[in-house]
């Protein structure tokens, strides 16, 4: 092989290391993470005053710790509190508020509270309240007619609705180098999923190496 | 092959090697919806601007077509070549994002349009030069520069078209052939809209005042012709939206005309006055002049920066003394588009790899905690200007050899 090639190699190896590898380091900043990607949003309901938004979920994942929504407020009218409260088994365990400042119109927003330790398979009730909100400033929650595995039974105001929040969990990351691992892990097999492709990708780039040790 | 030729298959197969190992891992929401407009084509739409506008509510994804004719037409034949590979599954997930899981393997074949181009630009500017080592220069710096590479594999935005083509016409007017790189200009233009400016280049070739102003006139017909078929008012509302002529025009001195005089116009006809009254017409300066000025004043997309990065390659190769001056111009240029609120600017570009990408703190969101990125954006802008403007400056002024 040619020195000529060999830095070639060194090249592609360094380009390879840095398009690849750096990104991994921007995981290391996530401390909460969600697996599931957002369900659809279909409509929207108008959330003020009394009105009661309850969401059941079944986390999982264990150190559940946020839920994602969005919610629209035009022209950030509302200026009010939207309260988030988690039960489990009929007892508020956490809540989490955001004030309406904070949430642009259509927007999806995060709320976090302290990590629950044992969530996984466990069924919480979600409940959404914004009591200060008037009627002329309603914060609209998202729905979604296509629920995602940890959605279950949705309730208006006490009414069981088919529909349910567009909202995702987040856990908590405990183990950072984990996650990278996992990351990289999932994405190894994803790719060799498509057994024809990944055969055919890597013969290519193998037949490539090959030209370039022997040319 | 001669063996003056076999001297650059390592090269080559080097830089396919390194685009087929990036090109199905990256991908940015643009490439989708440009196969998703090319698709129409297949079903027989002619004039894509009247039909997205007339069919808004019937479709799955409304949007505008924003770029000129041939655009559609090229991504119409490159959707239908593809598709032929991939199959049905594809257009679900053009559509529909259904099939994700083949990602990898629709990006890959989406991106070789892009990678055949790529290598024929390598090539001609290759071509561009008669010494050697001049020729192994160009190549290295074309197929190994990150900059081009990032652009064209994780952004992939149909600008390597008019791009390949502004490249053929400077050849050609490097031959004489002036005609030819006209209409190859009008051609370019019919993709996007910057090749126009580039059109004055027709009077550095070295034929006859009436002829290059022949050439000039062919070049605008053939244009028009392209053009004309589909004016209205839905191509004029989707095709100019993007507003390149108005970028232009947002900075200039204000006369009390309707419109300000661009500091742009300003600077880009006096380069082209000078280099035309130069005793030796080199058209690659205006090129670089042109493209790199263009840019650089105006607020431009990230894939805008490959419609200067040959010429500043022509440039580096005959001058290498400005390495240094053009590494700078391309990193300030690229700190700015890369520091916008959009995350698929960065991070989430990654985004096949895994979805988690997606949640990572971006650039913006990272700089935000320090100080504003709007201002950081604007410094950038003016430092990437004032190196831009200084490099020209020199070597139009100074490099007469």
């Amino acid at each position: 092989m040619k020195k000529n090639n060999r830095l070639i190699i060194a090249v592609i190896f360094i380009i390879l290391l840095v398009v690849f590898l750096i990104p991994s380091i921007f995981l290391l900043t996530l401390d909460s993470i969600s697996y599931l990607a957002q369900p659809p949003l279909d409509l929207t309901y108008d959330l003020f005053g009394k009105r009661v938004v309850k969401q059941e979920i079944v986390p999982s994942y264990d150190f559940f710790d946020g839920i994602g929504l969005s919610i629209k407020n035009p022209n950030l009218k509302n200026k009010k509190d939207i309260v988030i409260e988690v039960y489990r088994e009929g007892s508020i365990i956490r809540t989490s508020r955001l004030n309406g400042l904070n949430i642009p119109d259509g927007e999806f927003i995060k709320f976090f509270f302290p990590p629950i330790e044992n969530s996984k398979n466990i069924k919480f009730e979600i409940v959404l309240l914004s009591p200060e909100s008037q009627d002329n400033e309603p914060l609209g929650i998202f729905l979604t007619r296509s629920k995602n595995r940890e959605l279950g039974d949705f309730f208006l105001d006490s009414e069981k609705e088919n529909t349910a929040v567009s909202l995702v969990t987040f856990y908590q990351v405990r183990d950072k180098i984990g996650l990278v691992y996992n990351v990289y892990k999932d994405f190894v097999f994803r790719f060799l999923d498509d057994r024809e492709f990944a055969s055919f990708y890597l013969l290519i780039v193998f037949v490539g190496l090959i030209c370039l040790f022997v040319i | 092959m001669s063996a003056k030729h076999r001297q650059f298959f390592p090269l080559i197969v080097a830089a396919i090697l390194i685009r087929f190992i990036i090109m199905p891992f990256f991908f940015h929401p643009d490439i989708r919806d440009h196969y998703y407009d090319g698709s129409f084509l297949k079903s027989g739409i002619f004039n894509i601007y009247d039909y997205l506008v007339e069919h808004k509510n019937e479709l799955s994804i409304a949007q505008e077509f924003s770029y000129f004719p041939l655009a559609y037409f090229s991504l119409g034949i490159f959707y239908f070549a593809v598709s032929l590979v991939l199959g049905s599954n594809f257009y679900l997930w053009l559509t529909t994002g259904q099939h994700e899981g083949e990602i990898f393997k629709y990006l890959f074949f989406m991106k070789l349009p892009y990678l055949f181009l790529d290598l024929l630009i390598g090539l001609l500017l290759m071509y561009f030069f008669d010494k050697e080592v001049e020729k192994r220069r160009a190549l290295v710096f074309w197929l190994f520069n990150p900059f081009s590479l990032i652009i064209i594999y994780f952004y992939s935005n149909i600008d390597i078209i008019p791009v390949f083509l502004t490249v053929v016409s400077l050849l050609l007017i490097k031959k004489n052939k002036g005609l030819l790189a006209g209409m190859v200009l009008a051609v370019a233009a019919s993709f996007k809209a910057y090749p126009i400016l580039l059109l004055p280049s027709l009077f550095l070739t070295q034929e006859k005042f009436y002829k290059q102003a022949l050439n000039l006139l062919v070049s605008i017909m053939v244009f028009v012709l392209i053009i004309a078929p589909f004016w209205g008012k839905a191509f004029i509302a989707s095709a100019f939206s993007s507003g390149l002529t108005n970028r232009i025009f947002e900075n200039g001195i204000d006369i009390g005309l309707p419109r300000k005089i661009p500091y742009f116009l300003i600077i880009y006809l006096s380069g082209f006055a000078y280099v035309y009254f130069r005793k030796r017409k080199e058209s690659w300066i205006f090129f670089v002049l042109t493209t790199l000025m263009l840019v650089s004043m105006v607020e431009y997309h990230i894939q805008w920066l490959l419609w200067f990065i040959p010429f500043l390659i022509v440039l580096l190769v005959k001058y290498e003394k400005y390495l240094i001056y053009a590494l700078i111009i391309l990193i300030l240029a690229f700190g700015y588009p890369l520091l916008l609120n959009d995350r698929f600017m960065s991070v989430a570009l990654l985004s096949p790899i895994s979805k988690v990408f997606l949640q990572v703190s971006y650039p913006y969101l990272f700089l935000q905690q320090f100080v504003k990125p709007e201002l950081v954006r604007l410094i950038l802008r003016i430092l990437f200007f004032v190196t831009s403007f200084f490099l020209v400056f020199r070597v139009t002024l100074n490099e007469k050899k």
